[in-house]
């Protein structure tokens, strides 16, 4: 169609450069998922220095008793010596075992006292290297 | 939506908590657990050294000379018995047998007077 000045008017094609309204989303700073992963991190870190705790516990309370018990097992020996030493004669040699591995050995003095006291090796000690596991 | 969301997160955390309180409550368990078996294990480790401190003054000496306890050990000396308690608050007690005069009865007891450890040593004539 033409204008009074008899041509056709330019088409307006300027679009104007309007931004679509988009939904806006809200991210939270900690997603769903992130607080259970962490509560199960915490609690395995919990368990696991617990079981070494209670571990190492274990071990030196082992290790109390044992001493305990050589110290024990020690002074029977000694006082069967003792015994021992009062029937023998001066001079003799006298010894007894301490445990599987050891023995403890003396020398009758004067007045049936005990000289010379020592604790010697009759046997090879061999390390556990069992695991305390089923087998 | 976001309500459905919160919600969710809102079990979630309900949820890690009561986890946490579960895993916690078992874990001080195991904590307390090792730290008395530790002292335990460190009064029966100072309960052998001192037995043991008693009895090499007992089979040389007996109750002949009670000086030498008090003198070597530092233990307050009575008439039928030696006694000390150390800074552990462990008491190291000897005595003299009943069927034996010459074995010692030596006997270590915590503050609540149980027995730690105890030994039976011969005097050496």
């Amino acid at each position: 169609m033409y204008n009074s000045y008899g041509f056709e008017p330019a088409k307006n094609t300027y679009k104007p450069d309007i931004k679509e309204d988009k939904e806006v989303k809200t991210r939270s700073a900690v997603n769903i998922g992130t607080v259970s992963m962490m509560m199960v991190f915490i609690g395995l870190c919990l368990v696991v220095l617990s079981a070494l705790c209670l571990s190492s516990a274990r071990g030196d309370y082992a290790l109390s008793v044992k001493m305990a018990n050589h110290n024990n097992e020690y002074y029977e020996a000694y006082n069967i010596l003792v015994d021992m030493a009062s029937e023998a004669s001066a001079g003799a040699q006298i010894e007894t075992a301490v445990n599987d591995y050891q023995q403890l050995k003396a020398t009758v003095g004067k007045d049936n006292r005990l000289e010379d006291i020592r604790v010697e090796n009759i046997d090879l000690w061999e390390s556990d290297l069992s695991l305390p596991v089923m087998q | 939506m976001n309500s459905s969301k919160s919600n969710l997160f809102l079990i979630e955390l309900i949820l890690g908590i009561m986890f946490f309180a579960v895993i916690a409550a078992v874990c001080i368990e195991l904590f307390s657990a090792s730290y008395k078996m530790e002292e335990n294990s460190s009064y029966m480790a100072v309960a052998v050294n001192e037995a043991s401190n008693v009895a090499e003054v007992a089979r040389n000496s007996g109750f002949d000379n009670m000086d030498a306890y008090r003198d070597i050990l530092g233990m307050t000396v009575e008439s039928d018995k030696a006694v000390k308690t150390n800074e552990y608050g462990l008491t190291s007690t000897i005595t003299q047998s009943l069927e034996d005069e010459n074995t010692y009865n030596i006997l270590i007891t915590d503050e609540e007077e149980q027995q730690v450890y105890s030994l039976l040593v011969k005097r050496d004539r």
